[in-house]
C-alpha cells in the first residue's frame, strides 16, 4: 500500500485526474475513489505537524497519516464494490463542537438524492423510473456522472478529537488502536452510510423521502412477522414496524448468502417461563466467557445481592443471575457469580433502548487475566425490570442457542437490521443488529476488534443496485474470467469483454486453434475453419479444394476414397460396384489443366468417346442390373465395365474431372 | 462498546480470581501493562456532563441529523434526472463518549433524538458512577 495519495484542495477536475491517475496502480479495484480534500492550507488534511509512521501508514506528517487513512479505508470500500465512475468524497478535518467527555468523531452521508420520472424524461438506462437513488449508486447504474463536479460523498473528521476526550485519533491501518481512536473504522463505518447503508423516510413521521417514492433500501427492509416491506407500508406501519425488536431483516438475496457464509451459527435465545408481557428477551452477548450453549441452561432466575455483583455474592446456587451495572466490572461480577454457583449471568446495563446498542467488551490484555466457565449476556434496562419484576412470584429462565441460526440472522436466515424502542429516539434502521458475530462494520456501535472485513456490507450494497459487473477485474459468481482492461475481443486467449474465457467459436485464433470464423466455423461447408476450430483437411469427410473426394475415416478402404482425398485410379471392387461420395463444388481447376494441350489430352479424350459407348445410364438399378447404392446427390452417373470384370459406378462429374485433372 | 478499563475493578476481580485459584493465566499478566492502564484511565477521567453542556451540543449537532425532507428542492439535471441536495443534512454521526470514571464508548447516531438519548445516558451513567447510584 503506497501511502503518497494524490489530493486535490482546489478543484474536482483536478482530483478526477489524479484518480484517473492512480487507477493504474490499482488495478485490482472495482470502484475508483476520488478524495476531494477541501481543507485549507496547513490544517486538516493538510496539517503539515510532523508524525511518525504508525501501523502501515507512512505519511511523515499529520494531514498526510489522515490521507492515507482515508484513501485506505476508501480502497477497502473500492475494492468491495464497483463503479466505472469514479466516486468522490468531499472530505475535510474541521473542528468539531464539542465538549468535555463527548466529541463527534466524524459523520457522512450521500451528497444528494437523484431519481427520474417516466413519461416527462427519456429512459435512464440502469435507473427505475420513480426510485430515489443516493448520488453514487445513482451515478453507477447509470454509467455516467449524472452531476458533473458535484460531489456524491461528503463526510468530516473531528480535527480537535484530543481536546475534548483526552485521546487522539489512531492513523495507523492495522486496527490497533489502544486507547485511540481508529480513523480507519470510522471512515468505513460512516462512507458505508453514504454510498447507501442508510434508511431514508422520516423516522418520526414515517413517510418516505419524497413524493412517495420508494428506494432500494427500504425496498429490502421488511418485517417478518407482517411480511410486509418497509415500501409498500403506510405511514403508521412503518412506525410501528421500526420498533418491531428481532423482526426487522433485510432479504436481499445477497445478503442472505453472505449469512450463510458470514455469520456464526448459533443464535443465542432466552425464553421465560411463564412469559413476561412486554419482555423481548432481546439479548446481547458479552466479549468473554463462553457463548451460550445449545445445551439449554434452565434454572430459576435470582437477583444478585448485591445487585451490581460488586462484593461477594452467594445464594446462586443452579441459578441464573440478574446482576445490575455496577462499579466494579462486569467481568468481575461474572466471576463472582460463577463462584456462587450461577449457571449464567444475565447483566442489565445502563441503557433503557432495547436491545443495547452494544454490549460489553474488553480488550485482550484484560480477558486473558481471568477465565469464565459459564456465559453472561446482557439486556436493557428496561428488559432488566420486566424480569426483575417477575422474580418475586418465581420465574424460570432458559438460555439456549440454535445451531442452526446464524447470531445476528433469524431463524429463516435474513439478517437483523437494527430495531429498537423506544422507536422514535433510537431506531433509524441504518445499521445492523449488534448481536451479529463476528462483528460488523455497520454495527451501531464501534467493537473493540475495528473489524475491516466488509462481507455483509457489501452484500448488502450489491442488494440495492452496486452489482459487481463484467470488467471490474475481478471473476464474479456468474463471470467465467475478468481481467478488467485487459479484457478483449481481439487478442489471442485473452478473457472476452463479455467475461467468458476464449474459445472456438469466439472469431479469434487462439493458441490452441488452427482457426476461427466464428459462426462461420462449420463441418460441411468446402474450406471452412471447422467447429472445433481445425482446418479443412483431408479426411474431414468434406471435399474442400484440392480434394477429390473425402470419405472421412473410410478414406483408403476398398471402394472408398483415398486417403490423399484423391479418387483411386483404379476404384473398384471385384463383384460389385464402388461408391464415392461427391460433396459439394468440388472442382480442381480444369480450365487450368486444360490449357495442357499436349498429346495426352487428345488421348484421353478419345478414351472417353470410348468408354461412353460401354455405360449405360444408371438412373435405375434395374437398368443397370447394379446394386442399388446411393451416390452423391442423385447426380448422373454411369457404370464403368472394368477390365477385371467388375463393375464401377461415377458420376458424371468425376470422369470430367478425371479426364481435366489426371490427363 | 470499547471501554477503557476501570482498573480499581480489574485489580479487584484479579484479586479474586487468584484468591479463588481459577485463573492460572492472571499471575502471568505484566503488572507494568496494568499499572499503565491504570495511570493512563486514571488520567483520562473527565467532570460529568452538565445539562448546559449537553443541550449545547446539540443544539450544535443537531441540524447535521435531520431527516425531515422538508423543504428540500429537486432540481433538474443535464442528464435529465432529477437531484435533491441535501444541503449536509441527513448525516449519521459517530460520537465518542468519554464516562466520568474514563469508559469510552463510540455510536453512531442518524437523528436529533437518537443524539439525545446517547447525552442523557452518558449523564446517567456520569451521576452513578460519580456516587449516587440509582
Amino acid at each position: 500500500m503506497s501511502a503518497q495519495y494524490p489530493t486535490r484542495p482546489s478543484s474536482l477536475s483536478g482530483a478526477i485526474i489524479a484518480a484517473l491517475a492512480l487507477m493504474a496502480g490499482h488495478s485490482h479495484a472495482k470502484a475508483t475513489f476520488v478524495v476531494n480534500n477541501i481543507d485549507a492550507a496547513g490544517v486538516g488534511l493538510n496539517d503539515p505537524t510532523p508524525a511518525v509512521p504508525v501501523g502501515g501508514n507512512a505519511g511523515s506528517t499529520v494531514g498526510q497519516q489522515r490521507l492515507n487513512a482515508f484513501q485506505y479505508a476508501l480502497d477497502l470500500w473500492g475494492k468491495a464494490i464497483d463503479s466505472a465512475v469514479p466516486i468522490v468524497v468531499e472530505a475535510s478535518f474541521p473542528d468539531f463542537d464539542c465538549t468535555t467527555g463527548v466529541a463527534p468523531l466524524g459523520r457522512a452521508s450521500t451528497t444528494s438524492i437523484q431519481f427520474y420520472i417516466p413519461g416527462l424524461l427519456e429512459t435512464k438506462p440502469g435507473l427505475e423510473p420513480s426510485v430515489l437513488y443516493p448520488e453514487a449508486l445513482a451515478d453507477r447504474l447509470a454509467g455516467t456522472d449524472l452531476s458533473p463536479g458535484d460531489a456524491d460523498i461528503t463526510a468530516e473528521f473531528n480535527g480537535s478529537v484530543s481536546s475534548c476526550l483526552g485521546a487522539d485519533w489512531y492513523y495507523g491501518f492495522d486496527g490497533k488502536s489502544g486507547e485511540n481512536f481508529d480513523l480507519v473504522s470510522v471512515i468505513l463505518h460512516e462512507v458505508g452510510h453514504g454510498l447507501g447503508f442508510s434508511y431514508l423516510p422520516d423516522p418520526t413521521t414515517g413517510e418516505l423521502f419524497y413524493m412517495d417514492m420508494p428506494d432500494p433500501y427500504t425496498r429490502h427492509l421488511l418485517d417478518n412477522s407482517t411480511s410486509r416491506h418497509f415500501d409498500v407500508m403506510t405511514t403508521s406501519e412503518r412506525l410501528a414496524s421500526a420498533g418491531n425488536v428481532r423482526h426487522i431483516v433485510w432479504d436481499g438475496p445477497y445478503v442472505t448468502q453472505a449469512v450463510a457464509a458470514y455469520l456464526a451459527p448459533g443464535a443465542p435465545n432466552l425464553t421465560v417461563n411463564p412469559p413476561i408481557a412486554g419482555l423481548f428477551g432481546a439479548l446481547l452477548e458479552m466479549n468473554y466467557g463462553p457463548h451460550v450453549p445449545a445445551e439449554p441452561i434452565t434454572g430459576p432466575l435470582s437477583v444478585g445481592n448485591p445487585v451490581d455483583g460488586c462484593a461477594t455474592l452467594a445464594g446462586l446456587t443452579g441459578s441464573i443471575a440478574l446482576l445490575y451495572e455496577g462499579n466494579c466490572g462486569e467481568m468481575n461480577m461474572s466471576k463472582r457469580a460463577e463462584v456462587a454457583g450461577a449457571k449464567a449471568v444475565i447483566f442489565v446495563g445502563e441503557s433503557t433502548i432495547t436491545p443495547p446498542k452494544s454490549s460489553v467488551e474488553y480488550a485482550a490484555q484484560y480477558l486473558n487475566a481471568m477465565t469464565w466457565a459459564i456465559p453472561t449476556v446482557q439486556l436493557s434496562k428496561t428488559e432488566g425490570d420486566l424480569l426483575r419484576g417477575a422474580v418475586a412470584s418465581g420465574v424460570n429462565v432458559t438460555l439456549a442457542a440454535n445451531p442452526t441460526q446464524r447470531v445476528g440472522a433469524d431463524p429463516s436466515g435474513k439478517a437483523y437490521i437494527y430495531a429498537s424502542v423506544p422507536t422514535t429516539i433510537t431506531s433509524s434502521l441504518s445499521h445492523w443488529d449488534p448481536l451479529c458475530r463476528p462483528n460488523l462494520v455497520l454495527e451501531p456501535a464501534a467493537t473493540l476488534d475495528n473489524p475491516r472485513d466488509l462481507t455483509m456490507e457489501t452484500a448488502l450494497l450489491r442488494d440495492i443496485g452496486w452489482e459487481p459487473f463484467c470488467g471490474n477485474g475481478r471473476p464474479d459468481a456468474t463471470e467465467e474470467c475478468d481481467n478488467g482492461t485487459a479484457n478483449s475481443d481481439t487478442a489471442p486467449d485473452a478473457c472476452r469483454k463479455d467475461c467468458t474465457k476464449a474459445k472456438c467459436g469466439d472469431g479469434i485464433v487462439d493458441s490452441s486453434e488452427q482457426c476461427d470464423s466464428a459462426s462461420d466455423n462449420s463441418d460441411t461447408l468446402a474450406d471452412a475453419c471447422r467447429t472445433n476450430c481445425v482446418k479443412a483437411k483431408c479426411g474431414d469427410k468434406v471435399v474442400d479444394t484440392g480434394e477429390q473426394c473425402d470419405d472421412g475415416a473410410a478414406n483408403g478402404k476398398a471402394g472408398s476414397c483415398g486417403t490423399d482425398c484423391k479418387l483411386p485410379s483404379t476404384s473398384s471392387s471385384s463383384g460389385a460396384p464402388g461408391t464415392t461420395s461427391s460433396g459439394g463444388d468440388s472442382g480442381c481447376g480444369c480450365k487450368v489443366q486444360s490449357t495442357q494441350s499436349d498429346h495426352r489430352s487428345w488421348l484421353m479424350l478419345g478414351l472417353l468417346v470410348l468408354a461412353l459407348r460401354r455405360v449405360r445410364r444408371v438412373y435405375s438399378p434395374r437398368r443397370t442390373g447394379a446394386a442399388s447404392r446411393s451416390i452423391g446427390r442423385k447426380e448422373p452417373a454411369v457404370l464403368f465395365r472394368l477390365r477385371n470384370g467388375g463393375w464401377t459406378c461415377l458420376p458424371w462429374r468425376n470422369i470430367l474431372e478425371r479426364v481435366c485433372c489426371d490427363h | 462498546m470499547k471501554i477503557s478499563i476501570d482498573c480499581a475493578a480489574l485489580w479487584t476481580g484479579i484479586g479474586l480470581c487468584l484468591l479463588l485459584g481459577a485463573c492460572a493465566s492472571a499471575s502471568a499478566e505484566p503488572s507494568s501493562q496494568i499499572q499503565e492502564a491504570e495511570r493512563q484511565a486514571t488520567e483520562r477521567k473527565v467532570p460529568p456532563l452538565t445539562d448546559a453542556e449537553r443541550d449545547r451540543l446539540k443544539q450544535a449537532l443537531a441540524p447535521k441529523l435531520s431527516r425531515s425532507s422538508r423543504g428540500l428542492e429537486a432540481t433538474r439535471t443535464r442528464a435529465g434526472t432529477y437531484r435533491i441536495d441535501l444541503h449536509r443534512q441527513f448525516q449519521h454521526m459517530t460520537v465518542a463518549v468519554r464516562d466520568a470514571d474514563g469508559k469510552v464508548s463510540q455510536q453512531c447516531v442518524s437523528t436529533p433524538e437518537e443524539l439525545d438519548q446517547l447525552l442523557r445516558d452518558k449523564q446517567a451513567r456520569d451521576r452513578r458512577r460519580m456516587g449516587s447510584k440509582p
